[in-house]
């Protein structure tokens, strides 16, 4: 597929851009090759906001100059095939890429990562009928590490996900977003017949009071109850104080609490006792005890 | 039921709830974007998109996860021995009674510990009071840790800036110890990798705040730096040269070699007071060199006494140099003495557009190294650093990369204006532009 002409970036723009990414002469950047880059980055950066209006030169430019656009010329030139621009490729990034991918899937699932990920960024893969570098999906909004980092973990996580998928195919405890009593496994035995309809009443309520809830504060529990990250790791991965993220953590799970009684006593037109049934049944039928699911990391 | 069941029974609805993927599979960012999120280079509209979607899609979550596992894996663990807060905090439940629920405390980080700070305080009012009766003793008002090792020339005179500079194989002294009262700080709190991009930020305004402990570290650290670089710069160009890098080096590794001589001189003049061993750096030395390279005042002080001193004409001269090359470690003055540059480190510039008065922060480059700059003008400003970086803005705000013309560690600038710079190499090569850094060319 030809390149489209360009609309966002001009070859003067694209040059004097060039020239900022002070990219060694040997990779042979042409400014048209830059361009290209630029061109698809802006693209993607603005399509995915609002479409109904193409975005005015200001905000391009200031896109533009927000680029790490050093990193973009190196992408730009691997992709082209530069023989320099790949050795210092290498020499820059091996390392680094190996030791993120131990990090990321332990020793030996790490090192077959990131040899996997070299070898495919080596050659060309094909999209749509076009046989793409893996370089041309990196636009320069990040640094070119952290995009490298990105890729590691989304095919860390794809794969683990797969694995996961097919060994909860026998798992009613899978989560795969149907009704809430579908997934209530019968107790045997159970003597209460309002067993079933409290905890459906319960995750319901739980369910909407954490709909109420803004992203943020709903991001935060997520990371502290599902993916069972710390403090400290939660306030960095949202640039806030861990003490913040406490705080707030802390908040977001009284008001969920509050809602979730309210609704219960509210709507439901519950007693304490039936409200306090609830909370039990809820116990005994998820036993999730976060203290010792934390404790488990010490 | 007590409410600690009823915690449990919500921290099991919570989680149930919250692991299930609410969001649609195909609307997942691609990793360009995660990259660019977890560097918070998105605009908040961005963002607030993002976390939207974040906190209902498990798949992102636990890619962003890996993301920060990638990227600072080290970066955590050095972060959480400065703060001495173990990695398992958690947040205070409310609802959780019995002093066995590891729930029941709120996490604190570390350094806000009253409990730290009280020790900190006392330990800090005792030097006080040691240095006040001190003082008093002299029949001269309480004295700064500069002031302590100006005040005694008389004891061994410059014999170690004698013995160091006659000495080709010169090796540089042992790190200076801190103050005695300060080593718990120290020894409480291990010296920790530093942290980057957004935490170092983070972490320069904890240590701002108030952390005497913090800020010994990174002195000890920037010293240690320093000192490693110094003696680095002097191998190598006496390797390149074979002879003393007092006579040959450049001009730049003089004004190292002075600032070296000037150590070399405070060692010699704290001497008797603060270890009878001449050439071991006593505590006083350790003061002197972290508070006058950062207290103008305190210098200025410093250059006082020493014209005062009757014994030190040559003294006067060494340590008003010192003054200076410190100074210039730092500040980058224009002809236009309101408009200054200052070198932050970690590639942040920092510019004053009155006098010094208030400072605005510019990232030139991201954790770029920037060692010398030079500024011909009040909105040109030429910076180097090691790796080749060379850095020009023409308007005071935007910076832009020159192509370097090697790849080596640049340790000095000189410019005329934005056109006309010379750079000096660590071993000693000069290249010079007339076009702004499109060409360059090595000076015989």
């Amino acid at each position: 597929m030809p390149p489209s002409p360009p609309q966002f970036v001009s070859i003067e723009m694209a040059e004097r851009l060039r020239l900022d990414a002070a990219a060694p002469s040997d990779w042979n950047l042409t400014a048209e090759q830059f361009q290209i880059a630029l061109e698809r980055s802006v693209a993607r950066r603005f399509s995915c906001a609002s479409s109904k209006s193409s975005p005015d030169t200001m905000a391009i430019e200031k896109y533009l100059d927000s680029l790490h656009s050093t990193d973009l010329a190196l992408a730009c030139a691997c992709s082209a095939g530069n023989d320099a621009a790949w050795e210092y490729f290498v020499a820059t990034y091996r390392s680094q890429l190996h030791r993120a991918a131990c990090a990321i899937a332990g020793e030996s699932a790490g090192r077959e990562l990131a040899d996997s990920l070299f070898g495919e960024l080596f050659g060309l893969r094909e999209s749509e009928g076009v046989r793409r570098s893996l370089f041309d999906y990196f636009h320069g909004r990040s640094r070119l590490g952290t995009w490298l980092h990105a890729i590691l973990a989304q095919r860390h996580v794809d794969e683990i996900r797969r694995t996961r998928k097919m060994d909860s195919l026998d798992d009613p405890e899978g989560d795969d977003g149907s009704g809430i009593a579908q997934k209530l496994p019968a107790r045997s035995g159970s003597p209460d017949p309002e067993r079933e309809p409290y905890l459906v009443m319960m995750q319901a309520a739980v369910e909407r009071a954490l709909k109420e809830l803004e992203p943020r504060d709903r991001l935060r529990l997520a990371y502290y109850y599902v993916e069972e990250l710390t403090l400290l790791e939660i306030g960095k991965l949202l640039g806030e104080h861990e003490a913040t993220a406490s705080r707030k953590i802390e908040r977001a799970r009284q008001d969920v609490r509050r809602s979730v009684e309210a609704a219960l006593r509210g709507e439901k037109k519950l007693s304490e006792a039936q409200v306090q049934l609830c909370y039990e049944y809820a116990r005994e039928e998820w036993p999730f005890d976060l203290t010792r699911a934390l404790s488990a990391e010490d | 039921m007590p409410p600690r069941d009823d915690d449990k029974a919500m921290d099991g609805l919570l989680r149930r709830s919250l692991a299930r993927d609410a969001a649609a599979a195909d609307a997942c960012p691609e990793p360009d974007v995660l990259a660019a999120y977890c560097e918070r280079s998105v605009d908040a509209d961005e963002m607030a998109r993002h976390e939207q979607h974040f906190s209902e899609c498990a798949r992102c979550r636990e890619q962003l996860v890996a993301i920060f596992r990638a990227e600072g894996v080290t970066e955590i663990s050095a972060v959480q021995e400065a703060m001495g807060a173990p990695a398992t905090a958690r947040p205070a439940m409310a609802h959780s009674p019995g002093p066995a629920s590891p729930l029941k405390k709120p996490a604190r980080p570390g350094i806000f510990n009253w409990r730290w700070l009280v020790p900190v305080a006392a330990a800090i009012m005792v030097v006080v009071f040691i240095y006040s009766r001190k003082g008093s003793h002299l029949g001269k008002p309480p004295m700064s840790e500069n002031e302590v090792a100006l005040s005694k020339p008389e004891a061994q005179p410059q014999a170690g800036l004698a013995d160091k500079e006659s000495s080709a194989q010169y090796q540089p002294a042992p790190l200076p110890a801190p103050p005695k009262p300060r080593v718990q700080g120290n020894e409480a709190a291990p010296p920790a990798a530093p942290p980057v991009g957004r935490e170092s930020s983070q972490m320069a305004r904890n240590s701002a705040s108030t952390p005497l402990r913090d800020k010994k570290i990174d002195s000890s650290s920037a010293l240690r730096s320093e000192y490693e670089t110094r003696n680095d710069l002097r191998k190598r160009a006496e390797a390149a040269t074979g002879t003393a890098m007092e006579k040959q080096a450049p001009a730049e590794l003089d004004a190292l070699s002075a600032a070296k001589r000037d150590e070399d001189l405070a060692r010699a003049k704290s001497a008797p007071s603060a270890t009878p061993t001449p050439g071991a750096a006593g505590p006083a030395q350790a003061e002197t060199k972290m508070q006058g390279t950062s207290a103008g005042m305190a210098n200025s002080r410093n250059q006082k006494l020493a014209a005062a001193d009757t014994n030190g004409a040559a003294d006067v001269t060494v340590m008003s140099q010192m003054v200076q090359v410190q100074s210039a470690a730092q500040m980058i003055q224009t002809p236009d003495a309101s408009v200054q540059y200052r070198i932050q480190g970690a590639g942040v510039v920092e510019r004053s557009k009155d006098g010094g008065a208030t400072w605005q922060g510019q990232r030139v480059k991201s954790n770029a190294e920037i060692l010398a700059g030079a500024a011909p003008s009040e909105n040109v400003c030429w910076l180097v650093g090691r790796g080749g970086v060379i850095l020009m803005t023409s308007d005071g705000k935007h910076w832009k990369k020159i192509p370097s013309p090697v790849v080596v560690d640049f340790v000095g600038v000189t410019a005329a204006d934005a056109s006309f710079a010379t750079v000096t190499a660590v071993d000693g090569q000069k290249f010079t532009t007339q076009n702004g850094g499109m060409t360059w060319q090595l000076m015989k």
